[in-house]
């Protein structure tokens, strides 16, 4: 009973009568969920171009990371081997189209797979080779200090409305995706992915407005007003308020999907428009507002942010935007979509496959040299930066393969999600549990939607 | 010449569903089997039991278990390590608190059904997802599963240092002891675990184990079973519709699987290791017996020994060959050429027969046929 105690209803109230510290823990995690989202953008990139499932990611990032610090301790600076490591990890990339891509055109995903994992023990014993493999310190001139902007007077309406910002950001792009979905599935014909509120969602609104109108029927909770809150009061009345979240989202759910039949019903017959651009501007806006109210929070209330891990979100975010823009707005970018949407269309529009690869490869290499510049930054080059890889699994999962809003998304819950539990869950349970929390929840999650957040929807055919 | 099949016939049903149909295949698995019983007993050291036959054996087994997985259902499981430590923690609860008089052979069984069921319960999501998605979603058992044994203190017997040890037991425990109902076959009774027991006991204990599950895993996936795995593995959807039950199907492959992967680990704690900690069972264990599969060939018995046979032997050889060669380099350093090696050679093997090595085989049971004639 006191374990049950300690795991459904502690880390709640301590998460109600803390909220300062809580959001203190969801900056963390946002900001180390970046982290994992560059990571695995490099392995979105490449499955959709060459359906390779890259293990050797990870490895590339430690690769990067000690090429770059190899040269900075020959005497080249900061910039300059920033470049030439870029340079190198083209020419990897040349290399392992070369050596063996090239020779493994149609082969089974499982036995790329495992070419690449071959792949990682070569570039780990490479890079150990080349460089050595003493623990090494990337220093990139930005301090690894708390940012103390505490004192900073910040009138309290600009808060409010980064905050405002923000949530409405995420909020419509949610509902933008499901827009979009109920109207492709409108178009396709398929009725029961456009019928706005099912039985189970109905079943799920009313249970949650339920638990939130329960709360007035026991009386008005004066638990939070008078004194120190009982622990069951604090406990009912964040389950009436998840009640009503819940209820609020189905519906927002259900006016989604019948937006998106509408506009199918509308302009029948004519297909959506491509929305990724609007999709990247949209995500990159949110992360703007969402980091500046994290730092105006964070100003008012004296949290203490780290210079450092700004400094990553910031250029993950406009390496988020670049790319998006290479893919969007150049010839070599609409190639790479060409040749993810379908190899032999691409093919036989006089795209090469083969460049493409040397490509996507080399781009998923420049990925990997930024996280490696972050992580490296952060935690020191060293053999363990390759495991990030393993990090980067259950973003994917969670995220689809073959999105890259899904990348960044699923990186996002991944980092807030394991932060979370590991502060208010994990002294119950033991602790440590942020190295499997992260696939528990990219399973549970998986049981719901096999295809990810942004997975293409699967369509299996006899 | 010698590999001529002309003259052989097969007059009967049995004859023609036979394992091995040609008799030259049965006088060479005959004589390796007694060569396997018989030569390294007599003629070999300690080291190559310890470091190589046994392991061999082991990783076999984790093989084939993982070969009916992967192989023959189509099911990608990254999770083997998390299942063979499920065996390995198993054995140790069993022989010190539940069963200390029952024989190890027992409790290999035994553990290999406590794997097995823990395997259906992670297997569950396979029921959902597929292809990579699955892969990664058994990751997760791989990280549960090693946390969960490092972490609750039961499963180590509250020991301070967190390791497991095996404790020493007999083959068919107290039974044929003397005292025991069967104490007359006390001599067939050698004591298999901890490092008091010898080598050739634990080796001709592994060997066995190893010959029977094989010999039980070609009959299965050459039969009702193994046809319904591999129709789930071609296309999951066409199997269902001719009536064979996706759920059974793939939930029966995840427990048969995880109990070779789980007796594996059993063997890897009593037979081999004799004390173990979480890290035994890291990821890499998981890859390692992957690559074993497909180096090996997937869908083939014979693969998972000859993909065994190469990942343990391969880093043995680099070990002993480099210094060999003369190359004057410290000990980092040579361990840093043996991982590029190891990976150039799984790279070079991928590239030259992504069937394996038991497509090599055929290739050469098919060229020695013709040889020396051209046609």
């Amino acid at each position: 009973m006191d374990f049950l105690f300690s795991i459904l209803v502690e880390p709640w109230i301590t998460i109600l009568t803390g909220p300062l510290f809580f959001g203190e823990v969801v900056i963390g995690g946002i900001l180390s969920g970046v982290m994992y989202s560059l990571v695995a953008l490099g392995f979105v990139l490449i499955y959709k171009a060459s359906g390779v499932f890259n293990f050797a990611q990870g490895v590339m990032v430690l690769f990067a990371a000690l090429s770059l610090v190899g040269l900075m301790e020959r005497g080249v600076p900061l910039l300059l081997a920033v470049v030439l490591t870029g340079l190198i990890m083209l020419a990897l990339a040349f290399v392992i189209e070369r050596v063996i891509l090239r020779h493994m055109v149609n082969q089974e995903q499982i036995i790329l797979f495992m070419a690449t994992i071959g792949l990682t023990y070569f570039l780990e014993g490479f890079g150990e080779t080349l460089w050595g493999s003493d623990v090494k310190a990337l220093d990139i001139g930005i301090p690894d200090l708390p940012l103390n902007v505490k004192g900073v007077t910040i009138p309290n309406p600009l808060v409010v409305t980064a905050f405002a910002g923000a949530t409405l950001a995420s909020l419509a792009i949610l509902l933008m995706w499901r827009v979009r979905a109920a109207r492709r599935a409108a178009e396709e014909g398929d009725g029961a992915a456009a019928v706005p509120v099912g039985p189970f969602g109905l079943i799920v609104a009313v249970l949650g407005l339920g638990l939130f109108l329960a709360r007035f029927a026991f009386g008005p909770d004066a638990a939070f007003i008078q004194g120190k809150p009982s622990k069951t009061a604090a406990f009912l009345a964040s389950l009436s308020w998840a009640g009503l979240a819940v209820a609020l989202a189905v519906a927002l759910d259900a006016a989604a999907i019948w937006l998106g039949r509408r506009q199918a019903q509308r302009d029948a017959g004519t297909l959506a428009p491509p929305l990724h651009y609007a999709w990247f501007l949209a995500l990159g806006l949110a992360g703007t507002l969402a980091a500046a109210a994290g730092v105006l929070w964070a100003a008012r209330s004296g949290i203490l942010i780290n210079s450092f891990e700004l400094f990553a979100a910031a250029m993950a975010a406009s390496l988020v935007i670049v790319l998006a823009l290479f893919f969007q707005k150049t010839r070599v970018g609409r190639a790479l979509r060409a040749v993810a949407d379908d190899h032999a269309a691409a093919l036989s529009v006089g795209i090469s496959l083969r460049g493409i690869w040397v490509i996507v490869w080399a781009v998923a290499g420049l990925v990997a040299l930024a996280a490696g510049i972050i992580w490296g930054g952060k935690s020191g080059v060293q053999f363990s930066l390759s495991l990030i890889a393993l990090k980067a699994l259950p973003v994917l999962i969670l995220g689809g393969f073959t999105s890259v809003p899904g990348a960044i998304v699923g990186g996002l819950i991944i980092g807030v999600g394991e932060k979370v539990a590991e502060v208010y869950w994990g002294p119950a349970i033991g602790g440590a549990i942020e190295n499997w929390f992260a696939y528990m929840l990219a399973l549970v999650f998986l049981l719901v939607r096999p295809q990810g957040l942004f997975g293409e929807k699967i369509i299996e055919r006899v | 010449m010698l590999y001529r099949e002309a003259g052989q016939f097969k007059s009967t049903y049995a004859a023609d569903q036979a394992i091995f149909p040609i008799a030259q295949d049965r006088w060479l698995v005959a004589a390796l089997l007694v060569a396997a019983y018989l030569v390294p007993p007599l003629f070999l050291g300690s080291y190559w039991f310890n470091a190589i036959l046994i392991p061999f054996l082991i990783f076999s087994m984790a093989a084939l278990g993982l070969n009916i997985l992967v192989g023959y259902c189509g099911q990608i499981s990254l999770g083997t390590g998390g299942f063979m430590a499920v065996g390995a923690y198993a054995s140790y609860k069993l022989t010190t608190v539940f069963f200390p008089d029952l024989g190890m052979i027992f409790i290999f069984l035994l553990s290999g059904l406590v794997a097995a069921a823990v395997g259906v319960l992670f297997g569950l999501p396979s029921l959902r997802i597929k292809g990579f998605y699955l892969a990664v979603a058994t990751l997760a058992a791989q990280f549960f599963l090693t946390w969960l044994f490092n972490k609750v203190p039961w499963f180590f017997n509250y020991n301070s240092n967190g390791t497991i040890e095996s404790p020493p037991r007999t083959l068919f425990g107290s039974i044929m002891e003397p005292g025991g109902a069967l104490e007359a076959l006390v001599f067939l009774n050698p004591l298999v675990t901890s490092p008091r027991a010898s080598p050739e006991a634990k080796y001709l204990f592994a060997l066995t184990l190893v010959v029977v599950f094989a010999l039980i895993a070609k009959n299965l996936v050459r039969g009702r079973i193994g046809r319904s795995w591999m129709a789930i593995r071609d296309m999951d959807i066409a199997a269902e519709l001719i009536g064979i039950r996706p759920m059974r199907t793939k939930l029966l492959a995840f427990a048969v699987s995880s109990f070779y992967c789980g007796v594996a680990g059993a063997m890897l704690l009593n037979l081999y290791l004799n004390s173990v900690e979480t890290q035994a069972f890291a990821i890499n264990v998981s890859f390692d017996v992957l690559f074993m599969v497909i180096i090996g060939g997937l869908a083939s018995i014979l693969g998972s020994f000859l993909g065994a046979g190469f990942i343990v032997l391969m880093p043995i050889f680099l070990t002993n060959f480099l210094p060999a060669v003369g190359l004057p380099v410290d000990t980092a350093t040579q361990r840093h050429i043996e991982l590029m090696l190891f990976g150039g050679l799984m790279i070079f093997f991928l590239i030259v027969e992504p069937h394996g090595f038991a497509r090599l085989w055929q290739i050469g049971k098919e060229k020695l046929r013709l040889w020396p004639y051209p046609h």
